[in-house]
């Protein structure tokens, strides 16, 4: 059932122009492919719009293990840390941790959100899920579980990013 | 059965070979890999795809279920070895997809050890 879309969103008729030079050859598209995207699809590439062109290169994800008691054997150590750009892939040269499957699972839900959110010209990160655990129980409760915590930061100063509305967004640029 | 070719747990090479791919903004393409160890750790060194979670955590209940079927004296690898990425692709609301098809590999040769 179509619905109505609220102007701050991709509309059907909005085949997302200023960028589409970029986006084809990125995602080996020929002609007609951005048309046929879903309004929602299209959303994950207004992040562009809402934070700025150069987001996606602007900002990197870490995950540091806040607690590491050892019970998964995968030598988590208290301290290490995951380190992703924000197309979500995993930087191995930034990253010390054991790059463990269990505790990265979590760890892709965030990236659902960073790209729900810049669509809505916020932080990238979430104000609610900043801390993510092994699934992986066992017998004794989670005892052994790693804990992290996520933060995003400036990828070349590696300072921590926090504001709402950081620097490039509609909101900070007087653009809504 | 036991593990063929006397391999020990530390030989265990899961690796998730990409069989297509369409659109994916991480270009990663047909016949690059993923390689993971028995425990799921990824082995960044020794893969050949872009590290993009979208896949790599789609991969989790695979390398559980490896784990299990170890534990059980099976190939790691049972009926359960296609998997894809967390978009949709175009054609169903989403933009790219990337397929894998996940098998062992024996870390001593890189061997494919091929289902029995």
């Amino acid at each position: 059932m179509p619905c109505r879309i609220d102007p701050y969103y991709v509309q059907e008729d909005d085949h997302l122009d200023e960028m589409a030079e970029v986006l084809k050859p990125a995602l080996e598209f020929v002609e007609g492919d951005i048309e046929r995207l879903s309004p929602e699809a299209k959303n994950l590439f207004s992040g562009r719009r809402h934070l700025g062109i150069d987001w996606l290169d602007r900002y990197e994800i870490v995950v540091e293990i806040t607690e590491a008691p050892g019970g998964c054997g995968c030598g988590m150590a208290t301290g290490q840390r995951m380190v992703f750009d924000m197309r979500h892939k995993i930087k191995p040269e930034l990253s010390d941790a054991p790059l463990c499957v269990h505790l990265m699972a979590p760890v892709l839900s965030i990236f659902y959100m960073t790209f729900d959110r810049a669509a809505e010209g916020l932080n990238p990160l979430t104000c609610v899920w900043q801390y993510i655990e092994c699934p992986m129980t066992g017998p004794d409760h989670g005892a052994g579980k790693a804990h992290a915590r996520v933060h995003l930061r400036d990828a070349r100063t590696h300072e921590p990013v926090t504001d709402r509305h950081p620097v490039g967004s509609d909101a900070r640029e007087g653009r809504t | 059965m036991s593990l063929p070719n006397e391999m020990t747990p530390g030989d265990v090479r899961l690796v998730a070979t990409v069989t297509r791919s369409f659109h994916c903004a991480n270009k990663i393409r047909e016949g690059e890999t993923f390689v993971f160890d028995h425990k799921g750790r990824l082995l960044a060194e020794s893969s050949s795809a872009n590290l993009c979670i979208g896949m790599i955590c789609k991969l989790q209940p695979a390398l559980m279920l490896a784990q299990d079927r170890l534990a059980e004296g099976l190939h790691p690898v049972g009926s359960y070895a296609h998997f894809d990425c967390f978009d949709t692709g175009i054609d169903h609301g989403g933009t790219g997809k990337v397929y894998v098809e996940m098998t062992l590999v024996d870390g001593r040769t890189g061997q494919e050890v091929p289902k029995p």
